[in-house]
């Protein structure tokens, strides 16, 4: 390991002060931690019968005693991350993965309020009159009253959409209401509708495969998309989507043409050479190599510019070699070590030519 | 057993569980890969939390997270991309822990003096304190992104694998983060 690797990068001089006395220190502190895990383990293993007996029967006490129930309790300032929660109130909320954070803020008897702070839950509201339920989501906050909806925290907006009853959706500098079956994006961008209703000019067909997509399930929406193939628009939103549900459904080879439709349609538009790239990351995939080097080396001559230039550089070398053309991908190798003399794919760039 | 710096071929099988899960871990020589690596991943994490102070712990975590999977490569040259993706999730997650230090660390040139190489200049070492000054008022995520396109000079596809995300994802987190410094300076 030289002092190149560790003092990296171009231009700024960035380096931590390292020597064996530090090694040696860390090393002596690691295993400390490593021995004290495996006596851990070992004693949780020894263990094991005891609290199995144990678990056992806790969950018959708790099936007993509280059968209807299937949820993890939320108290008042806690959080968590379980699959499902009940919260005080009598409210459910399932949460979408681990990743999901969820805090109760305020439980008084006028106001219950629950922060999501990261990832996505539905809520399954118990109605209690004069009181109220809100979630807080980044700037968006959701006050019902009795109703089924679910919040997504994204990374500059909040989708919500209700599968019952009535929401009020409000923003710093506005507020909606949703109905039943309608979603939207908060807060809105300019000039866009803050929902989507679908009774407004979207056929059921449309409605099925956008409710799929915003559950992230891909093979149902797939399903929609390959009996009704007019579900999907024109605009890059509508195609990069489609493309998404085809590779992350397992038809990766339906994704082809709508990457290839934005590259065509919309060479301008700025996520055109991500689609290019993506077309080829696709084919190369498919096991269609020649395809795929045509499609990195599209990347590099309509958008020289992109920052993806380089990685498409690398990923046309890979295509052209598995193509059996060894001798193109050193070329192209060579043309790599005088693009990008500091690249971090160099050594990568010379692998799949055989240079290496 | 002959070993790359340690690391034996896998596929052994032990019949005692408690033994093989010893077995499995100690066939792979865990220090030589520790010290030869070691300097690289604190150096990586100290450019991305960029506070020089709490790399060791941060080192600490990353090799002991390591030492569970070592034994799993079989290919010595992915050690190294292992470990810095590792790293990275690592220093992202302290990051995303640690959020209260933006607000209350002390904003003077000295928190940031010790990340400099002693061969910086001192305008190098006031570019570097303005920064981290800077990344600090940024989200964990878009810093990682930043720091690892911007300062490691990896690429867009390289990121998303060493984050663990979508390629459009970290081309979003990037011109946030590049519009978010732009209106900083």
């Amino acid at each position: 390991m030289n002092d190149e690797e560790n003092t990296r990068p171009g231009q700024l001089p960035i380096a931590v002060r390292w020597d064996s006395a530090r090694t040696e220190r860390l090393l002596g502190r690691v295993h400390a931690r490593i021995d004290r895990a495996r006596r851990v383990r070992r004693g949780l293993l020894a263990s094991l019968p005891v609290v199995a007996l144990v678990l056992l029967a806790a969950f018959g006490f708790h099936r007993w005693s509280r059968h209807d129930i299937a949820a993890t309790p939320l108290p008042a300032g806690g959080h968590v991350a379980a699959r499902i929660v009940l919260l005080g109130d009598g409210s459910r909320v399932e949460l979408r993965d681990a990743e999901t954070e969820l805090r109760v803020r305020s439980d008084a008897p006028s106001l219950f309020r629950v922060e999501l702070a990261s990832g996505a839950g539905r809520f399954h509201v118990t109605h209690a009159a004069g009181r109220t339920f809100e979630v807080i989501a980044g700037p968006v906050t959701v006050a019902v009253v009795g109703t089924d909806f679910t919040v997504e925290l994204l990374e500059e907006r909040v989708r919500v959409q209700v599968h019952e009853g009535t929401v009020r959706v409000s923003w710093p500098e506005d507020s909606r209401t949703l109905s039943l079956g309608e979603s939207g994006l908060f807060p809105p961008a300019a000039a866009e509708p803050a929902a989507s209703s679908p009774g407004a000019g979207v056929t059921p067909a449309v409605q099925a495969y956008r409710s799929s997509v915003s559950r992230h399930d891909y093979a149902e929406a797939y399903g929609v998309l390959s009996r009704h193939p007019g579900v999907v628009g024109d605009s890059v939103d509508d195609l990069l989507t489609a493309a998404d549900v085809a590779r992350l459904s397992g038809h990766a080879a339906q994704a082809v043409p709508y990457l290839e439709r934005i590259a065509t349609g919309h060479p301008s538009d700025g996520r055109a050479p991500l689609a290019q790239f993506t077309l080829g990351r696709t084919l190369l995939g498919l096991g269609r190599a020649v395809e795929a080097e045509q499609a990195f080396a599209q990347v590099r001559r309509r958008w020289p510019n992109s920052p993806l230039a380089e990685d498409a550089l690398v990923r046309q070398i890979e295509a052209a070699a598995r193509a059996g053309d060894l001798k193109a991908a050193q070329k192209l190798a060579e043309e790599y070590d005088q693009a990008y003399p500091q690249g971090r794919r160099r050594s990568e760039a010379r692998r799949h030519a055989g240079i290496e | 057993m002959q070993t790359w710096l340690g690391l034996a071929p896998v596929g052994r099988r032990v019949q005692d569980s408690a033994v093989a899960d010893r077995a499995s871990e100690d066939t792979v020589d865990f220090d030589a890969v520790f010290r030869r690596y070691a300097p690289y991943v604190g150096a990586i994490v100290a450019r991305l939390v960029g506070r020089a102070d709490d790399v060791d712990d941060i080192v600490q975590d990353v090799f002991f997270q390591a030492h569970r999977g070592l034994h799993t490569l079989r290919d010595p040259e992915a050690v190294r991309p292992w470990l810095t993706r590792i790293a990275v999730r690592r220093s992202r997650r302290w990051l995303r822990r640690h959020w209260h230090v933006r607000f209350f660390a002390s904003d003077t040139a000295d928190d940031f003096d010790n990340l400099a190489d002693p061969s910086a200049s001192p305008e190098q070492r006031a570019e570097i304190s303005r920064i981290y000054r800077e990344l600090r008022k940024m989200p964990a995520d878009q810093r990682v992104v930043w720091v690892l396109r911007t300062v490691e000079g990896e690429t867009l596809e390289s990121i998303a694998t060493l984050v663990g995300c979508s390629l459009s994802t970290v081309q979003r987190r990037l011109r946030a983060a590049q519009a978010m410094m732009e209106r900083l300076r």
